[in-house]
């Protein structure tokens, strides 16, 4: 995979990103994609040649207070250099544009090795039970927990994210919403499917051995 | 270059340094803080995490 198909690739990817966001919370987003001297590819509003810093972005029709949500990618090729993958991102929602007033956040680090999920989910919030569980860390807070998020190939994604906001009603979603929803929800399942087989091919083909002699 | 109705550039080593810089001025942290913060998985909040995904692929702009 050359750099610039990896460019051209993580411009398509901003743009579904784009998409699904003013298709459903938003109006007028554009992300942009800036190829790093590595190779790897930023995703996020507000990215371009002077800045690789991902901005909020507001949802429209909030039904309670003004939601931001975070959005910020790294991609790169993945190891067969054929395909662009997800390296590591944020999705989370604040209720500043600055990032200050967090609500959640959903983190994916490929490879992550220091024994925490590669996608997790970490909120900021706190309980007595949680402090009780806690307290032997130190009291460590509830915020500072990887929560576990689904794992590589089924984590929590963008649309996921989308979709809590609209079923929770914390903002009016624009007409038509759902369907996009579900588009971009089976492009990435389907992704998810063919870079699982791609990775477990002997697996692939048995299943689909079983399938034919069951038919 | 152009993807869609998306801007996707290629930066250079300065522009990605300069970026990268700006990115980190404009957080408040250090690249040393950040690079801590990481190693022990306890990011200070979410505007260092988020200046950390901006920065690691970059490096230490002032090295």
């Amino acid at each position: 995979m050359k750099p610039g198909h990896v460019l051209r690739e993580a411009g398509d990817f901003a743009d579904r990103l784009s998409t699904l966001l003013n298709g459903t919370l938003c109006q007028g987003i554009r992300l942009g994609a800036a190829q790093l001297p590595d190779g790897s590819v930023r995703i996020g509003r507000g990215i371009n040649k002077q800045s690789v810093s991902a901005q909020t972005i507001p949802v429209q029709r909030c039904m309670g207070a003004q939601l931001y949500l975070v959005v910020s990618y790294n991609l790169d090729a993945d190891e067969f250099a054929e395909h662009l993958m997800v390296v590591s991102s944020v999705v989370g929602v604040c209720l500043d544009k600055h990032g200050d007033r967090e609500l959640f956040h959903v983190d994916y680090e490929r490879g992550k090795a220091d024994g925490y999920p590669e996608a997790h989910l970490q909120v900021v919030a706190e309980s007595a039970d949680w402090g009780t569980a806690l307290a032997h860390r130190g009291h460590r807070p509830l915020a500072k927990m990887h929560l576990p998020a689904g794992g590589r190939r089924y984590r929590t994604t963008l649309e996921d994210v989308v979709h809590f906001i609209i079923g929770e009603k914390l903002a009016d979603p624009l007409p038509g919403h759902g369907d996009v929803l579900a588009k971009y929800r089976e492009e990435f399942e389907e992704r998810q499917l063919r870079a699982a087989i791609r990775r477990n091919p002997e697996i692939a083909c048995e299943a689909v051995d079983r399938l034919r002699h069951e038919r | 270059m152009s993807a869609g109705t998306i801007e996707a550039v290629q930066l250079t080593e300065a522009e990605a340094r300069a970026a990268a810089r700006t990115a980190l001025v404009t957080s408040g942290f250090t690249w040393a803080e950040l690079v801590e913060q990481a190693r022990l998985q306890d990011f200070s909040s979410l505007r260092a995490r988020l200046t950390w995904e901006a920065v690691r692929h970059v490096g230490d702009p002032d090295a």
